[in-house]
Parts: C-alpha cells; structure tokens; sequence
C-alpha cells in the first residue's frame, strides 16, 4: 500500500489496539498507525485533517462514548470522507449489525475472534489485503 | 380498575320484581275473563227462564181464547142446532187440552205458578163438564134442561174464576219478568264493568310491560357499554402490557449482546497477550542460551526475531506491557462480572415500602455531596418534595445516583446549578433533576441508560453502570425514567415514580 496512506484506528481497547497495530506490522505494513480510543477523538482528528493525504479506517462499532454506526453514519454523510474505505473490525457478529454497517457502506466487515491465533491470523491477512488494495486520496 | 365495578352496575336486580308484576296482571287478566265468562253464561239462563215466562203466558193466553172459543162453539150450538159449531167445540175441546198439559208442564218448576195451576186445573175441567153436559142434555132432547144450566150461570164463573186465575198468573210472570229483566240489566251493567275493568288492565298491563321492556333496554344497553368499555379498556391494557413486555425482551436482549461483547473484550486480550508471552519465552530463552550476534534465533511467527536480536530492554518492555494487559484485563472481567451481579442481585432484593420524606431525604444527599458541590462550584436547590411510599434504599440509590452524574458532568467555567422539585401526575409523583450541565447529543438520549454505555467527552472516571442501574431501580419500583437534553445548556432527568408502591405479593392484583 501507498506509504502516504495513514491508517486511522477507532477503538476503545488499548489492549485490542496494541494486539491488531503488533500484527499488521508483522504483515509487513509499514504505514503510520493513528489510534484514537474514543469516537469523538477519531472524529475530530478526521475532519481537522482532510487534505492531508489517504486514509483507511479501522473501525469498532462498540465505543463507550458513540456507537461504531454512527461514525459510520457520519463518515458517509460527509463529502471528503464519504469515499474513505472502512474496515469494521469488532467483537459483534449479530447479523442485522453486519447488515446495517454493509447498508451504511462500510467496505469489509470483520469480527474480532476470541481464539488468539484465529485474531492474529485475520490481521496478518488484512495487513496482506492493504498491501495490494487501492484507496482514494482525500481531497 | 373495571372488574369489580362495572360488573357490579349491570345488576339484573336494577328491575324491581318485574317477573313477579307481569305474572299477577295476567293472573288478574284470566281472572276477569273468566268472571265475565261466568256472567255471560248466568246472563244467558236468565234470558232463557224469560223467554221460557213469556211462552207459558202465550200458552196461557191461548188457553183462555180457546175455551171463550169452545164456549161460543157451544152456545152457537145450543142456539141453532147447526152441527158446524159443534165441530167448533170439539177442535177447541182438543186444543184446550193440549195447551193445559203443556203450561202446566212449563210451570211445574215454579211453586206459586203450580199452585195457581192447581187451583186452575179444577176450574177448567168444572167448565169442560159443564159444557159437555149441557151438549148431552140438548143432543137427548132436553133443551130446556141445557138452557137452564146455561142460565144457571154455573159455566160463567167457571170462566170468570178461570180468567181471574190467569190474570192472576199473567200479573205475577209480569212482576217475574221485571225482575228477570232487572236480574239481567244488571248483570249487563257487571259484564260491562267487568269487561272496562278488563280492558284498562290491558292496557295498564302493556304500558307496564312496555314500560319494563324499554327498562330492560335501557340496562342492557348501558351493559353493553360498559362491556364495550371494558373491552376497550382490556385491549389498551393489553397493548401496553404487551410494548411493556416488548420493550423488556429487547432490553434483556440488549443486556445480554452488551454483557457478552464486553466479556468477550477483554477475553480476546488475555488469550493474545497470553500468545505474545508464549513468543516472548522462546525469544527470551533463546537470547539467554545463545551470543547475540549471528544466530538465527526465536520463534519465526515473531517477525521481529527474524531480524536478529531482540534487545532485553526491548523484550522486557513487551513482557511487562502483556502482563499489564492480562491484569488489566482479568480486572476489566471482575469489574464487569460484578456490575451483572449487583443489577442482577438488585433484581431479587425484597422491596420494603415505607413513607419516605423526600425533602428529608434530599437534604441527606445533599449534604453527603457538599464538598464535590463547593468544589465544583456548583448549588443545590430543592424544591419542597411531597411524601411516597416506597423502598428506601432503592429510591436513595436512585436520587444520589442522579445528583451525582449532575455534578459529575457540569460544564468548566460555568457556576454548577442543580434543581429538584416534584409535582403530581394522577397516582404518580414525578421528580425533576435539572442541571446547566454540559447535556447530552440527543442519538445518545437513550444509549445512556444502557449498561457500560456512556456519552460525550470521556474526560470523567465511570463504568458506564450508574444510569443503567438507576433505570432498573426505577423499573423495579413501578416508575420510568426519562431526559430531555440540550448539548451545552444542560439536562432534566425526569423520574415517575408512583406515590404508594405496594408490597410486591400485592402488586400482581392491581
């Protein structure tokens, strides 16, 4: 993946953060990792920072101050990061959520598994998965 | 609220004996059928003994024109000799005869009229002698003889007495028949009477029965209403029992995604935490048992160890960082499990309703929070707040809780204005908590009463549980617990609650 591509990070497990962040650096990954553990802060750093080069969101729907639906919400309602790519990744693996995060147009949806190697082994792929996709720049 | 009353307002006794009414007037009705009946059938003889009267006086009448017949047939004879009036005399003679035996069979139910007949009987068979002697005296030659027994007068008061004995009879039928018409108009005048009585209680008897119907109408259809309302009021219970029941299966849905998310949290941390110390081992043992340099060393699904080397430094920051993750996390576990008991354990405590002065009660929380409140820079107003029944240390949990979050989350730099008052809502007392807080965005209005869940900046330390604990307590006690919130202005959390809580074995009956 493009190295001006910035990962954005929204989740509220600083121990969930640390876990994805060590794995897709082994991926071989390389680009910057920004983790915000509340909504609102991964919020205000993605709309005080349009401009300032591609982004991919990683996203948990199960945040203490707002639901991960209505950042998805939000993101796709605003002009610069409607095009932005959004990679659900969260516990839940209740249908009607999987459902309603695809309606909302998020791009993969990936549940969190329990067993450690199963976790480790769909970040390495997702980090795989970076390495070949393309992501728009924001304007 | 409907089942005992209105099933006591469609009572059948609301029309008085009316089974008892209807059935003595057609008993009444029968009655006077049967009385003129019976007047009609009495009316009926007294006409037939009348004309019975009159007939034995024609008979009578006829009796006394034959004789003055058969008396002129004789004469007639007995003067000229000419046969043709003796066969006058012997028809009359026939005639006679027959019209005696008949009256006389007529009147033999009357004793004054046989007695008259008695004495008439006589009379006549005296006159029929008479005559017929004088007839054999002329037809033997001796006319002279048979004139002299016409001269010597003794037919004529055969005659006389017998007409004065017919007359006598004729007057006395005459004053039976004025009776016997007398007997008659009045009993006319009682059918008649009996008969209007009849009539008016006909007509009594259907404004009655009309009257009774329209009643039994009238109750039936106020019965009917009152069914329909009950009805309609069941089905309303119904509905709202049912979104009751609803909302409570989503919120036990609900709790039970949001208890097994944020249990499996901090599960999927220990499990990792729990491999990268694994890793972290080989790496560890591997850079104690061989030099630094050269080897290849650790375990290959460690990228890093790849590259050479794992500094100690560096290896001993990643050890204390998974193990400060797992205690973390194992701590996260305790925290959560104990929050799912304490509602859970709230859930099953025995409520004990007790009068509770709430200004009292304020004061109390009040006062227990004075020091968080001088800190923040922050009054407490409260209202005068009326007396309920209710679980004590339920409703203080409520209220400290609430007073608190309002502290809790009141805006930097602006002065801390919390207000309590109460007012009545029918059986309800609704308790008002205001504050010029920082508010709530309104898509979190709801979500902060769930468990874990909590709204805004996280710059204050909380689980997430208080509200969501609030709203069970609040369930509990039979009330609701709503927000109205503007971001930036502030929040009023309003607590229904009602006035008595009954004891929980009562509760199912109201």
């Amino acid at each position: 993946m493009n190295n001006a591509v910035t990962i954005v990070m929204i989740e509220d497990d600083d121990g969930h953060a640390r876990l994805i962040e060590k794995n897709i650096v082994r991926a071989g990954v390389k680009n910057p990792i920004l983790h915000f553990p509340t909504g609102s802060a991964g919020m205000d750093y993605l709309r005080n920072n349009q401009g300032t080069g591609s982004l991919l969101i990683l996203l948990d729907l199960n945040l203490p101050d707002m639901t991960g639906i209505d950042i998805l919400q939000s993101l796709k309602a605003d002009e610069a990061l409607k095009k932005v790519p959004v990679i659900v990744l969260t516990t839940t693996d209740d249908k009607r959520e999987i459902e309603r995060c695809y309606e909302l147009g998020c791009s993969v949806y990936i549940t969190k598994p329990v067993e450690y190697e199963q976790f480790a082994h769909a970040i390495r792929q997702l980090g795989l998965f970076f390495s070949v996709i393309q992501v728009p720049e924001t304007s | 609220m409907w089942t005992a009353n209105s099933l006591r307002r469609f009572d059948l006794s609301r029309i008085p004996h009316a089974p008892i009414l209807l059935g003595s007037a057609f008993a009444f009705l029968v009655l006077t059928v049967l009385v003129s009946m019976a007047l009609l059938d009495h009316t009926q003889r007294e006409r037939d003994r009348l004309v019975q009267t009159i007939d034995t006086q024609d008979r009578l009448d006829e009796l006394l024109a034959f004789m003055r017949r058969m008396e002129s047939g004789q004469r007639g004879y007995l003067l000229t000799g000419d046969p043709q009036f003796l066969d006058i005399y012997n028809d009359t003679r026939t005639q006679v005869l027959a019209r005696l035996a008949v009256v006389e069979q007529a009147v033999s139910g009357d004793a004054s009229q046989a007695e008259s007949m008695q004495r008439l009987k006589p009379l006549v068979q005296g006159k029929l002698n008479e005559m017929s002697e004088s007839l054999r005296l002329y037809d033997s030659g001796q006319r002279d003889a048979a004139v002299e027994l016409l001269r010597s007068g003794l037919g004529l008061r055969y005659m006389d007495g017998i007409h004065d004995i017919v007359l006598k009879i004729a007057t006395d039928t005459n004053e039976q028949r004025k009776t016997q018409h007398d007997v008659a108009r009045q009993q006319e005048r009682w059918l008649l009477g009996v008969n209007i009585a009849s009539v008016m209680l006909i007509l009594i008897l259907a404004a009655v029965s009309l009257f009774v119907v329209r009643r039994a109408n009238v109750t039936m259809r106020r019965a009917q209403q009152v069914l329909k309302d009950a009805n309609a009021e069941l089905e309303a219970n119904v509905a709202a029992r049912t979104a009751e029941l609803t909302a409570a299966n989503e919120e036990i849905q609900k709790f039970a995604y949001i208890v097994s998310h944020d249990l499996r949290s901090p599960l999927v941390n220990i499990m990792g935490f729990t491999s990268e110390l694994e890793a972290l081992k080989g790496d560890l043992f591997e850079g104690l048992k061989s030099s630094p340099a050269g080897d290849t060393n650790g375990a290959d699904a460690h990228d890093e160890a790849m590259n050479g080397a794992i500094p100690p430094a560096r290896l001993e920051q990643d050890f204390d960082e998974a193990l400060g993750f797992i205690k973390a996390s194992i701590t996260k576990m305790d925290r959560l499990i104990n929050a799912v008991l304490t509602i859970s354990r709230e859930g099953s405590r025995t409520l004990q309703p007790e009068p509770i002065d709430m200004n009292e009660m304020f004061q109390t929380i009040t006062s227990a929070v004075a020091h968080q409140a001088q800190e923040a820079d922050a009054a407490i107003d409260v209202a005068a707040l009326p007396t309920i029944v209710s679980d004590r240390l339920a409703i203080e949990q409520v209220f400290s809780n609430l007073v608190d979050n309002a502290l809790k989350y009141l805006r930097n730099g602006v002065q801390g204005q919390i207000r309590i008052k109460a007012r009545n809502q029918g059986n309800k007392v609704v308790v008002e908590i205001s504050d010029n807080g920082r508010g709530i965005e309104r898509r979190d209005q709801a979500r902060i009463f769930e468990l874990f869940r909590r709204a805004g900046t996280q710059d204050r330390p909380g689980e997430g549980m208080g509200l969501a604990h609030v709203r069970a307590l609040v369930r509990r006690l039979g009330g609701s617990i709503t927000v109205d919130s503007t971001p930036g202005e502030g929040s009023v959390f309003h607590v229904s609650l009602p006035r008595t809580l009954h004891s929980e074995g009562k509760r199912i009956s109201a």
